[in-house]
C-alpha cells in the first residue's frame, strides 16, 4: 500500500510533497487535511528554508504505525541527541523563524526544543548589556530607573 | 529579521520561563517588558517548573560547611552528589562556626556559634549579607527569618531574635528583638509572655514562624510568631500527648501551604 502524500507550499510558491503521517505532527495540518482532503496547503508565512527545516524535524520525529502498534523511528535517547544537534546548527534569526513556525503549525515538541535553545543562549549571557547586543533589544530604562530597581528591597539579597 | 522582541508576548514568556531563575535576576533590567514579566505570579510559577532552579538542596556538614547540592530526588544510589554552591564568600569565614540555619522562602539565615554574627545567604544568587546582633551572644538564643506583607511594598523581611539575659537585679529575663533588613536596624519588641520553652527549630510558612512549645515538658502547644503584627500567637496541637515533646517534628507540606506535625 502506498503512503498517502500531501503537498505543502511555501511563501515562495515552492511545493513540498510530504507523507501525511509526517505532516500530521502539526496539529493544524492534521486538522486541515481532515477538513480539506486532496488539496495542497499554502503556508504563505513560511519561507522554503524554514518549511524544509520543519519537515526535516517532523520526518525524524514521525511515529510509524507498522500495524503492530506505534514504534518510533529512533530511540528517545538518540532523538534527544539529534534535537540538540538540529537546533545547534541553526543561527539565531532562523531559530526564531523556526520557533514561530512551530508555534504557528502547533508542533509542541519542536516549540519546546527551539524555546529551550533560545533560553540556553539567554542564560549564557553574563549581563543585560550582552543580552541586548545578542538579541538586539532596546534599552528603555534610564540610569536612574536601573539604580532604583537595584535598591529595591522586595527580596533582601 | 525576526528578533526576540518581535515575538508575540506569550512566546517570549514561554522562552524566558525556561531560563534558570539565577540568570533571570541578573537580566531583569534588560528592558521594561522583561522586568514586568519576571514579577508576574503566573510567570514565576511556570519558571519554577521549567527553569530548573528549584531542584537544589542545602547540606550542613559536620565541619560547619554549608553547601548547595544538586537534585537529591534525581540522585541514584552510588552517584556522587554534585556540590554546586558553597557559602565561602564570607569575609573571615574561617571563624564562622555555624550554630543554626533557618530557612525562609529560599533564603538561609545562618547564625554563628558563640558570637553575635549573622549571615543571610541567598544560595540561588550566591549573595550574602552580614548582620551584627544588637548585643553579644546570650543564653537560649534563637533566630527566625520571616516577612510581613503589604500590598504597597510587597514582602518586607525581618529577623526575630529571642534570648534570655541577666538584668541589673541579676535575674534572668527573656527578650525579643526585631531586625528589619530594609532599614538595617534592630529594635526591642515590648510586652510578650515568654514563660515557656520553644522546642526544636522553628519552621517558616507564608512568612510566619512556628515552633512546638511547652511549659517545661508539659502543656505542649504550637507557637506562631506573626511577622506582620509582631506578636506571638498560641495554637493548639492537633494531638494531645504527655509523651516527650522532642519527638514532635514540624514540616511544611503540600507545596508549602500546610504545616504538618508528626509525633
Amino acid at each position: 500500500m502506498s503512503k498517502k502524500m500531501i503537498v505543502l507550499k511555501s511563501s515562495e510558491g515552492v511545493s513540498f510533497v510530504v507523507e501525511e503521517a509526517v505532516a500530521r505532527q502539526s496539529k493544524i495540518i492534521s486538522f486541515l487535511v481532515e477538513e480539506f482532503p486532496d488539496r495542497e496547503l499554502p503556508l504563505t508565512n513560511m519561507t522554503s528554508e524554514i518549511l524544509r527545516k520543519t519537515i526535516e524535524y517532523c520526518k525524524k520525529h514521525v511515529v510509524e504505525d507498522d500495524g503492530g502498534g506505534d514504534s518510533s523511528s529512533s530511540s528517545s535517547g538518540d532523538l534527544k541527541e539529534w534535537d540538540v544537534k538540529f537546533v545547534a546548527e541553526i543561527d539565531q534569526p532562523r531559530l526564531m523563524d523556526l520557533l514561530m513556525a512551530a508555534n504557528y503549525l502547533d508542533i509542541p515538541s519542536l516549540l519546546d526544543v527551539t524555546c529551550q535553545k533560545v533560553a540556553d543562549t539567554i542564560a549564557a549571557c553574563n549581563d543585560e548589556k550582552e543580552i541586548r547586543a545578542t538579541f538586539n533589544i532596546e534599552n528603555d530604562f534610564t540610569e536612574e530607573e536601573v539604580e532604583a530597581i537595584r535598591m529595591e528591597n522586595q527580596y533582601p539579597i | 529579521m525576526m528578533m526576540i522582541s518581535d515575538l508575540p508576548n506569550d512566546l517570549e514568556a514561554e522562552i524566558l520561563s525556561r531560563v534558570p531563575a539565577k540568570s533571570l535576576s541578573r537580566l531583569k533590567t534588560t528592558c521594561k517588558r522583561w522586568y514586568a514579566l519576571f514579577r508576574e505570579p503566573k510567570f514565576v510559577v511556570k519558571n519554577k517548573k521549567l527553569g530548573r532552579a528549584v531542584r537544589k538542596s542545602v547540606l550542613l556538614t559536620n565541619h560547619g560547611d554549608v553547601c548547595l547540592v544538586g537534585d537529591l530526588h534525581d540522585t541514584v544510589v552510588n552517584t556522587p552528589i554534585e556540590v554546586s554552591g558553597k557559602l565561602t564568600s564570607l569575609k573571615g569565614s574561617k571563624d564562622f562556626d555555624f550554630a543554626e540555619i533557618f530557612h525562609c522562602e529560599g533564603l538561609m539565615l545562618c547564625s554563628a556559634l558563640g558570637n553575635d554574627r549573622l549571615v543571610v545567604w541567598n544560595p540561588c544568587t550566591g549573595q550574602t549579607r552580614n548582620i551584627k546582633a544588637r548585643t553579644s551572644f546570650q543564653t537560649n538564643q534563637t533566630y527566625a527569618l520571616g516577612y510581613s506583607t503589604s500590598s504597597s511594598s510587597g514582602h518586607s523581611y525581618k529577623i526575630l531574635r529571642c534570648f534570655d539575659y541577666r538584668n541589673d537585679q541579676e535575674v534572668w529575663v527573656p527578650q525579643c528583638e526585631i531586625y528589619e533588613l530594609s532599614s538595617d536596624s534592630w529594635r526591642v519588641l515590648d510586652s510578650f509572655p515568654l514563660d515557656y520553652i520553644m522546642f526544636r527549630d522553628g519552621m517558616s510558612l507564608k512568612g510566619n514562624t512556628y515552633w512546638v512549645a511547652g511549659h517545661y515538658e508539659s502543656d505542649y502547644f504550637l507557637m506562631k510568631f506573626d511577622f506582620s503584627t509582631e506578636r506571638f500567637v498560641r495554637l493548639p496541637l492537633p494531638i494531645q500527648t504527655e509523651r516527650f515533646v522532642r519527638r514532635f517534628v514540624l514540616s511544611v507540606v503540600r507545596d508549602e501551604k500546610t504545616l504538618g506535625v508528626t509525633n
